[in-house]
């Protein structure tokens, strides 16, 4: 049916209004891009808008000038830690007015998304928590994070001094420091269940020849040796990433970090991931690994019934089997050695990291004002008794080691502080020292690995691929 | 008998289209004034991010550095890896798979309740009550029970049935699209069976009483009258099924994100993850283009197909 | 024929005996009842699980209730500012599907009665934009609420809910409202009545069961939508119930009794809505559905 000229005219009057109207949406949200850089705040959450002065360099005593700092602070911790940040700000912010801090807290997982964004789109927290490595040298990189070098040289050398010097590593980027030390230091190592290992005779699996033995005589009695959380990914990096240091040592891994062409196809990797198949093929992993989720108490409630005879995970798991199962610690059943050796000339490298961080944001009203609430209120000496005494910590401050002795929890602290303190390499997770992007390929294909929807030469060639980027 | 006869015996407010009368010739000012408002939010917030998008793709951005042009190069990464694909074969097995096992059950239960009975009232509230949960939820719950040492199903299975291995049916790459299905349907089916049922409710007695006299049988019945009345609500309950399952994230991403490996990385998961987890907007942007493309598509091909946008008068012919 | 037993077998009470069971009723009871457990189990499971405490959740009988049941992750749920959620969510649901409503009976009102090729050419583009995903455009909406301002602001999740609402809404309404015979519309306008009168006067009274049924559709989506708060907000005063369940997520362990207990909560307001309206919402429905045939 062809159009009466009438009707032509009304469509190309429409589709002329359509027209104006997409122009229209376009200006006017092009137009409110440019007017939120004036008026952006630098105290993060719209629940904070304040109304401050822009001191801008930190130089500026704004502490003094009579109006009130107002800060956001962003972290994940938990149950008691929580409370604790909740409580030592609460005091910090009662005993003067100049600075006044308000915490916000987050889960877990989205929180490395949440922060991202966050950072990305101008609406950054003052001080936030974060791991240091890689993403934090993407944010520095970008911009995003203030400088403490000098802050920490100068005014708050006190502070600084608190610290051993091994803990600014993984918030040093191109020589500068853009994080403090929080929450308290932790390495990977492998959990056992003591009175299985009895049960069956068996050795602690100190070397991997222990370890494979192990696997097949719970095997056979119907016990799963090992209980993995697949579906998290990164507990299934722990495998490689110590295999890798165990067969090759961790100087295979500082060779991929620097990007060296074909860093990846090193025979030690290759190996590493051959071994990994291996225990796959053997059944080694109780059944249904690949859809177990870390961080829900289900690992460690398989470790403690006996279910399952070992686990390789972090310290902080200690802290989880001492709330909800402390009959196995009290009966002494948890067993905890390194990760087993293979080569014995790498058998004291560790996988961990001494702390982990609070970086404060480069937009942030005073940096000034935020070092001095980290220096009173992080690691003050509340903190310091209720991490080591309630929460199974070992915060990375000078003189700890005489707290731990004390401490109802001195068996396993004193092990791990002496583990750290005898490494010659502390090497930070790979997912927390590769950029972000690298990161969660490196996991995507481990996961694979795992459940052998790629071989060890795939994973190699994928992997190769994001060198250099 | 005739047609008068039929709306006077049935007494049932039947609406016969009678022929289209143009009732306002044009479209004046006053009345674009009425369409304004859901114009200008469409275009604001569906046509124009579409076009964004689209310029997204040939940038690269990470979120945190200000975006540099890359051109095509961000569409030859996607188009050239087996990742896009692989998530749009898993997404149409979705979509598939979420229809045959959605319809057919819908129905029944549709049929099956349309028959005002104080039974059937009971039972729809508590077969109704899964839609009320947010799919994030559904997932959590479901997650317990699913799990193969601390589920559930692996508790009933080695407790009641004496199974030794439970299976592992979110782990199981072979397994884990068959087990979303089953979820995604757990949750969607009272929905569908909603619509099928106030669909079968208007389906005059006087066919089904025909068929009686002429001694035809339950099946046939099913087969002849039913699903020939209900074709609209078919129509439209198979395009929401099919729609919907395109677009399905949200239970996929806290039941397996994705996983294991990527077996069940349907293509909004992998958009999400591409843009959300390894921070590459730009190539996100490429795969949510890419999204839009088959969604637009699928949509044409139903519209086309089912005549959705001239549904007729089922009373025509009777 | 006689009207008298000419009634709608659909509504007539059966009047045979009821003491012969037929095998095919026996089938069809089972069945029932086998959908029933299948559908209605997860939600007994998650709801008696909400009462279990945290350790005794993974050991002992996990799909019976629990033997001493505690109040406590209710308690914890509501302390971590669950009212503040609930409020959050309801004040973005409603307005949100108020407006959706709104909007779309404006636009459906005019799209079936102007029958042009312009008018269906919107009509189409509304349909095919049925299939547009939400996913795909999240980044450009991420980025458009950001430069507006709207950034962790509960405006930023209403909008583009409103555009994303309106596709489905209008396909509905414009369905049911192409069966609103024209005679009606014919008998007013001879009587002098303006565009905006008959909407006003002949079509919202006709379809107000349209209307809440699509009404109440869309706050069930708006209501559990996880995808726009989880981007475009992220203080907690500014949380949605939806992502609420998650604050029992930590960095090293799961509170999941907590979870539940929040799961249950938050599901609550749509049940209780679901009972107390249900039999509106079917009358609702089956008017919708009778009309747009």
């Amino acid at each position: 049916m062809s159009k009466s000229p009438k009707q032509k005219k009304k469509m190309n009057r429409l589709y002329l209004l359509m027209l104006v109207l997409v122009l229209a949406t376009v200006t006017v949200l092009a137009g409110c891009g440019s007017s939120k850089q004036t008026s952006q705040t630098s105290t993060g959450g719209s629940s904070n808008s304040s109304v401050s002065s822009p001191s801008g360099s930190s130089g500026d005593n704004s502490a003094n000038s009579g109006k009130t700092v107002k800060l956001t602070l962003w972290s994940i911790a938990t149950d008691l830690d929580q409370q604790m940040i909740r409580d030592e700000t609460d005091k910090f912010n009662k005993a003067q007015s100049a600075i006044q801090v308000t915490p916000q807290f987050f889960e877990n997982d989205p929180y490395k998304d949440k922060l991202r964004i966050a950072l990305g789109s101008g609406n950054a927290p003052d001080i936030f928590f974060n791991w240091g490595g890689g993403p934090l040298a993407d944010y520095v990189k970008a911009g995003h994070v203030a400088d403490l070098t000098d802050l920490l040289n100068n005014q708050f050398v006190d502070y600084k001094n608190k610290f051993p010097d091994s803990v600014w590593g993984p918030a040093t980027v191109d020589g500068r420091i853009y994080g403090i030390p929080t929450e308290g230091s932790a390495v990977e190592l492998l959990y056992y269940n003591k009175a299985l290992f009895a049960q069956y005779n068996l050795n602690p699996p100190e070397t991997w020849d222990d370890l494979l033995h192990a696997v097949r005589v719970l095997k056979e009695n119907g016990v799963a040796p090992i209980v993995l959380e697949g579906k998290s990914q990164w507990p299934e990096m722990i495998w490689v990433q110590y295999l890798t240091i165990r067969i090759g040592g961790p100087q295979v891994f500082e060779k991929i970090a620097k990007g060296e062409p074909n860093a990846w196809s090193d025979p030690a990797v290759i190996k590493a991931l051959e071994y990994v198949q291996e225990l796959v093929d053997m059944g080694a992993f109780q059944n249904g690994y690949a859809s177990m989720d870390c961080c829900k108490n289900q690992a460690e409630a398989m470790l403690a019934s006996g279910k399952a005879g070992m686990l390789a995970q972090g310290s902080w798991v200690y802290n989880t089997i001492l709330n909800n199962y402390p009959e196995m610690i009290e009966e002494g059943n948890l067993g905890f050695v390194p990760f087993p050796t293979i080569d014995p000339q790498y058998s004291k490298a560790v996988v961990g990291a001494p702390s982990a961080y609070y970086s404060v944001s480069s937009k942030t009203e005073s940096v000034e004002a935020a070092m001095t609430y980290l220096s009173e209120v992080n690691y003050n000496d509340a903190e310091v008794d209720i991490l080591i005494n309630q929460l199974g910590q070992i915060p990375p401050v000078k003189g700890v080691e005489d707290l731990l002795k004390v401490s109802p929890n001195a068996d396993f602290q004193l092990w791990m502080y002496d583990l750290i303190a005898q490494a010659d390499t502390v090497q930070l997770y790979w997912d927390q020292y590769l950029s972000a992007t690298t990161a969660k390929i490196l996991l995507d294909n481990i996961s694979k690995l795992f459940i052998k929807q790629i071989t060890p030469q795939q994973f190699v060639d994928n992997m190769n691929q994001t060198l250099g980027k | 008998m005739n047609w008068n006869d039929i709306v006077h015996v049935i007494g049932f407010p039947l609406k016969i289209r009678m022929v289209e009368t143009l009732l306002f010739r044009r479209l004046n000012l006053k009345l674009f004034l009425l369409l304004i408002p859901a114009l200008l939010f469409f275009f604001v917030f569906v046509i124009f991010p579409v076009f964004k998008a689209l310029h997204t793709s040939f940038f690269e951005d990470d979120g945190i550095n200000p975006p540099s042009w890359v051109g095509l190069s961000n569409w030859e990464t996607v188009l050239r890896s087996r990742d896009i694909y692989h998530s749009l074969w898993l997404t149409v097995e979705v979509m598939i798979l979420c229809w045959v096992v959605q319809t057919p059950l819908s129905l029944l239960l549709g049929l099956f309740l349309s028959k005002e009975r104080r039974s059937t009232n009971i039972l729809s509230v508590f077969y109704f009550t899964p839609l009320l949960f947010s799919a994030a939820v559904v997932g959590i719950a479901w997650g317990y029970i699913l799990n193969p040492n601390f589920g559930l199903l692996a508790a009933i299975l080695t407790k009641v049935f004496g199974v030794s291995t439970v299976p592992d049916l979110l782990g199981n790459p072979r397994v884990v699209i068959f087990t979303l299905v089953a979820v995604i349907s757990w949750q969607f089916i009272p929905f569908h069976t909603l619509l099928y049922q106030s669909g079968a409710r208007s389906i005059p007695a006087a066919l089904y009483e025909a068929a009686e006299l002429d001694g035809v049988n339950a099946w046939t019945r099913l087969w002849h009258i039913t699903i020939p009345q209900m074709k609209n609500t078919i129509i439209t309950s198979s395009v929401l099924i099919l729609t919907g399952s395109l677009t399905y994230f949200d239970l996929i991403f806290v039941l397996t994100n994705g996983g294991p490996g990527d077996a069940s990385n349907v293509i909004a998961l992998e958009m999400y993850k591409t843009a959300f987890q390894q921070y590459q907007f730009g190539l996100g942007s490429v795969v949510a283009i890419i999204m839009t493309i088959f969604g637009l598509l699928l949509s044409l091909v139903l519209v086309k197909v089912t005549g959705f946008s001239r549904m007729e008068s089922q009373m025509e012919g009777v | 024929m006689n009207p008298s037993i000419a009634t709608d077998r659909t509504h007539q009470p059966s009047r045979l005996p009821k003491l012969k069971l037929k095998l095919s009723t026996v089938i069809v009871a089972i069945l029932a009842i086998v959908w029933l457990l299948f559908s209605f189990y997860p939600i007994f499971y998650i709801m008696f699980s909400s009462f279990h405490d945290q350790k005794g959740f993974l050991i002992g009988n996990i799909w019976l209730p629990p033997a001493d049941p505690t109040i406590k992750n209710y308690v914890d749920v509501i302390n971590a500012g669950f009212v503040r959620f609930f409020l959050n969510s309801a004040f973005v649901s409603v307005i949100s599907v108020l407006c959706i409503v709104t909007f779309s009976l404006m636009a459906s009102f005019v799209l079936v009665n102007v029958k042009t090729a312009t008018s269906r050419s919107i009509l189409n583009l509304f349909l095919v934009a049925l299939a547009i995903p939400i996913q795909a455009l999240i980044i450009p909406i991420y980025t458009m609420v950001y430069r507006a301002n709207l950034y962790d602001n509960l405006w930023g999740i209403i909008l583009p809910s409103i555009a994303f609402g309106l596709p489905l809404t209008i396909l509905i309404l414009v369905n049911f409202l192409r069966d609103i015979p024209s005679s009606l519309y014919e008998a007013m306008i001879i009587d002098g009545v303006g565009e905006y009168s008959l909407l006003y006067h002949l079509v919202i009274p006709l379809s107000i069961p349209a209307l809440f049924a699509v009404g109440i559709y869309q706050f069930i989506q708006v209501w559990n939508n996880f995808l726009f708060p989880l981007v475009l907000t992220q203080s907690e005063n500014k949380r949605l119930l939806p992502l609420a369940v998650f604050a029992f997520v930590g960095e090293h362990s799961v509170n999941v009794p907590g979870i539940m207990a929040a799961v249950v909560l938050s599901a609550l307001p749509l049940i209780l809505g679901y009972i107390f309206s249900r039999k509106y919402l079917l009358a609702a429905m089956s008017a919708a559905m009778a009309v747009s045939k």
